[in-house]
């Protein structure tokens, strides 16, 4: 290891150590209450709503994936900007509505809130095992994402599986320190670094070859193909479009950022400001299409974009963009591992091992449910192959099942839970038959549509199933409407942008989370 | 002022227009122009410079939308809700 090597990890250290000391700031400021520790309150800021929606959304998927499909497939990943406006408009429609049910009903997992709408467990317990499942793989190119950028900095010389295990013990300290406020507060440090350091290497990199334009001229001669979309990639395009962003508002990391949330008003700025910030992938896309021209065989495409800054960019402004990418890897990590550790410790652990745990034991619970999660990320980033997008793009077709209940839930009265359970298990069925043993996914979806049909038999079953089973019960379904016309009203709506409030949720309702939790 | 997330006419307007931009964004460049990389937009080949301005075209409703409260009716202070 020379010099520079030294120097660049050591920038890349550095950085990791800034949310290190943030989260000892934070946990400070930390109450040991479940509560606190997983939704910090529900008094989370927009500032920091934002930022911690957009950081833990911007991912290695994002900030190195990207560079290697545009490297590989051109304008393919460009879909990326319809996508990230999706998501923000389902975080206005669903996500809206979530916080507000979240907060009448004291919601504190994604669980909570299938037990409450459908009135079982068994919705809820199956919802929670699958967001845990297909979480792990996302978790897990995480650790790879940052892992990367930590080999090709130390120019190989601190291995792959020693700078995961590096992004481990971080991760773990801080968020187990902290709970979701250290979260919070390390993602509005990630989320600045993340959008201009992905902005600034683009730029930084495609004026090695005269700008963009330039760029474009150059690669129209020397890989044309690269310029266009390859035939049948029309149904990739679209799978992504739909996959991506549903996937990743299923996830439970961002099922905590909506019941977090302190004011209703955030939910209407934002799908601008998600939108807005798709601005980023311009910078991963000239990247990406620049290593066409100046690194024309790159053996690990996921690797394109520390090979090039560290290439061709200033060494120092070169450390420090890679440790944006670090940045991108631990902000989505560190909120991944947190989130699943509620799920496990409120839905599971509390619920059937031990139900007479106090508050300090189940934060304790918590904490090393993290610490067991991500070792199990670690293990699955040293032994399952594949690029980031691949694997990324499985994990989030996981996830995305969950968003045919969740509007079944919100919408549709004559949705049952054999509905939910019937449709749930078909999706992820077929996902998991897709995903290995390709073979069997039949055409137009054999061109990278299998998460995209898997999802489609979801919807078919979850209807049909729901049509030909008993309605949900009458007491229940008359929550449901007074829920629905207190949203409609806006009951917490006082006209300013304060706290907002929401009507308490009656005592004698049906089975909820909170009942639950009472009765204890 | 406090509002009641009933339809509006403008709240219809705004949909119609997303729902117009994210299709204009998915399909229109796939299906038809997909093999197509002239003529360049801001200097990028067709399909990147066609998105970028959708792209803006949907940022300006979106935070259009957010000024208007997403066409969300208004309620007057002391009405039944």
């Amino acid at each position: 290891m020379n010099a520079n090597n030294v120097s660049a990890v050591l920038i890349i250290t550095g950085f990791m150590l800034i949310p290190l000391a943030m989260g000892a700031v934070a946990s400070r400021k930390s109450l040991p209450t479940t509560e606190d520790f997983f939704l910090q309150g529900r008094g989370m800021g927009s500032v920091a709503v934002f930022f911690t929606v957009a950081a833990t959304w911007w991912s290695s998927f994002a900030f190195l994936g990207s560079n290697a499909s545009f490297y590989l497939n051109g304008p393919l990943f460009w879909t990326a900007l319809a996508w990230n406006i999706a998501f923000g408009l389902m975080y206005y429609v669903i996500g809206k509505r979530v916080w507000f049910l979240g907060k009448r009903w004291n919601f504190i997992t994604p669980k909570d809130f299938f037990k409450n709408r459908y009135g079982s467990s068994a919705v809820g317990n199956l919802v929670a095992i699958i967001m845990l499942v297909f979480t792990l793989p996302y978790l897990q190119i995480q650790l790879s994402g940052g892992a990367y950028l930590i080999e090709v900095a130390s120019g190989g010389v601190i291995p792959f599986a020693w700078a995961a295990l590096l992004f481990y013990v971080v991760i773990i300290i801080y968020v187990w320190s902290g709970g979701l406020r250290a979260v919070a507060w390390t993602d509005i440090f990630y989320g600045v670094l993340l959008f201009f350091g992905m902005v600034v290497a683009g730029l930084l990199i495609a004026a090695e070859l005269g700008g963009p334009a330039s760029m474009f001229d150059q690669i129209a001669t020397a890989r044309p193909e690269n310029l266009v979309l390859a035939d049948g990639a029309w149904m990739t395009w679209i799978a992504m479009f739909v996959i991506t962003p549903l996937g990743a508002f299923m996830g439970p990391q961002l099922w905590t950022r909506m019941y977090a949330v302190k004011s209703a008003r955030l939910f209407d700025l934002m799908p601008f400001l998600l939108g807005l910030a798709a601005l980023s992938y311009f910078g991963s896309m000239l990247v990406g299409n620049a290593g066409v021209i100046l690194e024309p065989d790159a053996a690990e495409p996921d690797k394109i974009l520390p090979i090039m800054l560290y290439e061709y960019a200033p060494f120092v402004l070169a450390s420090l963009l890679v440790a944006c990418g670090a940045a991108a890897a631990m902000s989505t990590a560190n909120s991944q591992i947190h989130s699943m550790s509620s799920v496990y410790t409120l839905d599971f652990h509390k619920t059937y091992i031990n139900p007479r745990m106090g508050e300090r034991q189940l934060v304790w619970v918590g904490r090393w449910t993290i610490l067991v999660l991500s070792a199990i990320a670690y293990v699955m980033a040293l032994f399952v192959p594949g690029l980031l997008v691949t694997v990324g793009l499985v994990a989030l077709a996981g996830t995305a099942q969950v968003i045919v209940p969740t509007v079944g839930a919100l919408f549709w009265k004559r949705s049952t839970a054999t509905g939910a359970m019937a449709g749930l298990l078909a999706g992820v069925g077929f996902l998991v038959l897709f995903t290995f043993v390709p073979a069997l996914t039949p055409p137009p979806f054999d061109a990278g549509g299998g998460g995209l049909l898997a999802l489609v038999i979801n919807i078919a079953v979850f209807v049909v199933v729901s049509l030909f089973t008993t309605p949900r019960p009458d007491a229940l379904l008359a929550t449901l409407e007074e829920d629905r016309e207190l949203f409609a009203a806006e009951a917490w709506d006082d006209g300013t942008d304060g706290i907002d409030e929401v009507p308490e949720a009656p005592e004698a309702a049906p089975t909820t989370a909170r009942d639950e939790r009472n009765d204890r | 002022m406090p509002t009641s997330s009933r339809w509006t006419s403008k709240s219809l307007v705004i949909w119609a227009l997303l729902l117009l931009g994210l299709a204009a964004m998915e399909f229109p460049g796939v299906f038809f122009f997909h093999k197509r990389a002239e003529p360049e937009i801001f200097g990028l080949p067709f399909i990147y410079g066609y998105n970028i301005i959708w792209w803006a075209y949907m940022c300006a409703v979106m935070l259009y939308a957010y000024l208007t409260r997403w066409g969300r009716a208004p309620i007057a202070p002391g009405a039944d809700r």
